[in-house]
């Protein structure tokens, strides 16, 4: 019984611990000024229309967003900041398939 | 007795007013060689520039008058191309008008209670050569971008400038907060019924520059199209026009424009810049680190890309690398925050006027659209621009032992600790 109760409490301490340490390397400047009804962005502001961006991943293996240590112009661009983030991720219909831009008529 | 008095003290009042008016008028609009109620015998500097610097220009221009060795600026505004295409002719000084819009020449008066702030007193420059020849261009995006005819003669040089910032703006009324650069190009590359970026989808809605301008020339390049495939309302000829436009819009929700964002600082109470989203981004950002900060922190570390350098374009002495000009040369490196045994620090007006400082940039670029790579100034002064911008702040630890100084394992400089 007693190794089950040690069992439990340190899945729970591990849980706890994790949590923890998403919210310290979290960004928590992303979405402070979400974009009060923004054409395309309503209902869509989570999403990342960006493009893979494989920053590494967090403590708990979530997935980054964005680079510490930033060398190349893609890596630059999406560094890790402390500015305000603003998630804008519009529907283009006009975009073609993959993403890319029509031509210009 | 009383009365009377009161009477003729009112008259005087008008009297005095009047004459006043009367002289300021006679000031406005002088042959710029001789100017009524200023000392002709000042040394002299004639300048081009783009519209995006004249804030700089009046600043340092103030401070240059009240030095102890004066020098007046004269200046006028003018798209960077035109500004490349006359200092590489070696053009002089003449009147110009493109299309409909006049340059008017303006200068800086002796008074020292001038206000940088204000309109700077207009001047007149002959009609044809011979004029006095233009000794400093001040272009606001890289050269690259304009037509490259004529070529750069051998005696006439381009040199970095500080970093000019520009965005995308819109009526104050509008909801909108950013803007993507796959929705900028769908926006101003399609006429009407085209390309869809709603909320931006009405050509006469959608405001521009001139195309050599070089708003026009680096905002386009932001969203991967040349200045003439932009679809908008008939050019507006001055950044001042495009302000007009998109504040007195009825319908704030299509309204967009472009600016330089040292114009939008002096009036974010009229108008709102949207967050860019540049190809690959996955947030959209402001320049600032805020909507609300004035830190330019996002333009030097690369988070937001719609920046070029602005180039000083002189006559250098053959065989060179230095302007040639000395009161050119004394006010690019004022500007530059490299000249020393000057009563005249240039590098606040820098810095309050908008700009960012080269020694301030953590990330460059070769050209208008080009990717971005880190940067390491040479004599870093990013703490010192942290704390000067307005609400300036900085993490960075003072010093006073003096620039170059040893301080925390990097050195001294204007204040702070820096890296290097």
């Amino acid at each position: 019984m007693r190794p089950n109760i040690h069992r439990w409490v340190a899945v729970w301490l591990a849980l706890a611990l994790s949590c923890i340490l998403h919210i310290g390397c979290d960004d928590g400047s992303a979405i402070k000024e979400p974009s009060p009804g923004s054409g395309g962005d309503a209902g869509n502001a989570g999403s990342d229309a960006g493009g893979a961006l494989d920053a590494g991943t967090l403590p708990d293996g979530a997935p980054k967003d964005c680079f510490d240590d930033p060398k190349t112009h893609f890596e630059i661009i999406n560094a890790c900041t402390n500015a305000v983030r603003v998630p804008k991720n519009p529907t283009l219909p006009t975009l073609l398939p993959d993403g890319g831009l029509p031509p210009l008529q | 007795m009383r009365i009377r008095m009161g009477i003729w003290g009112l008259f005087a009042t008008v009297g005095v007013a009047l004459l006043v008016a009367t002289r300021a008028d006679a000031a406005n609009g002088d042959p710029c060689a001789a100017l009524t109620d200023e000392d002709n015998g000042v040394p002299s500097i004639y300048i081009e520039n783009g519209d995006t610097q004249e804030p700089l220009v009046k600043k340092l221009g103030k401070l240059l008058m009240q030095s102890s060795t004066k020098l007046r600026v004269f200046y006028r505004n003018r798209p960077t191309c035109n500004i490349r295409n006359d200092l590489f002719s070696g053009a002089q000084m003449v009147t110009v008008v493109d299309g409909t819009t006049a340059r008017p020449v303006r200068y800086i008066p002796a008074d020292p209670a001038f206000d940088p702030a204000s309109a700077a007193p207009t001047c007149t420059v002959p009609d044809t050569p011979p004029a006095p020849p233009i000794a400093l261009g001040i272009g606001a995006t890289y050269l690259s971008s304009c037509p490259q005819t004529p070529a750069q003669p051998a005696d006439v040089g381009v040199f970095d400038g500080p970093v000019q910032a520009y965005g995308f703006i819109t009526n104050k009324n509008s909801s909108q907060v950013a803007i993507t650069a796959e929705e900028g190009y769908l926006a101003y590359g399609f006429t009407e019924g085209g390309g869809e970026a709603a909320p931006w989808v009405v050509q006469n809605l959608r405001f521009k520059r001139g195309n050599t301008a070089s708003t026009t020339l680096t905002m386009s390049a932001a969203i991967r199209l040349l200045p003439t495939q932009m679809k908008a309302a008939p050019d507006s000829g001055t950044s001042e026009a495009i302000i007009t436009s998109v504040v007195n819009s009825n319908a704030p929700e299509a309204t967009i424009g472009i600016l330089g964002t040292e114009l939008y600082d002096q009036r974010r109470a009229d108008i709102k810049l949207l967050a860019f989203k540049s190809f690959g981004q996955r947030f959209a950002y402001f320049p600032d680190s805020t909507s609300t900060s004035f830190d330019k922190q996002n333009v030097r570390d690369g988070h937001y890309l719609p920046w070029s350098p602005t180039p000083y374009i002189a006559k250098v002495t053959r065989g060179a690398t230095t302007i040639a000009d000395p009161n050119a040369r004394r006010f690019h490196e004022l500007v530059m925050g490299t000249r020393a045994g000057d009563d005249v620090d240039g590098l606040p007006q820098v810095v309050g006027s908008g700009l960012v400082p080269t020694c301030a940039m953590k990330v460059t670029r070769a050209g208008d659209g080009a990717d971005l790579a880190l940067y390491d100034a040479p004599a870093p002064c990013g703490c010192y621009f942290e704390k000067n911008v307005p609400q300036g702040m900085t993490a960075c630890t003072a010093c006073t032992v003096g620039d170059d100084a040893a301080c925390n394992g990097g050195k001294c400089r204007r204040g702070f600790c820096e890296a290097r």
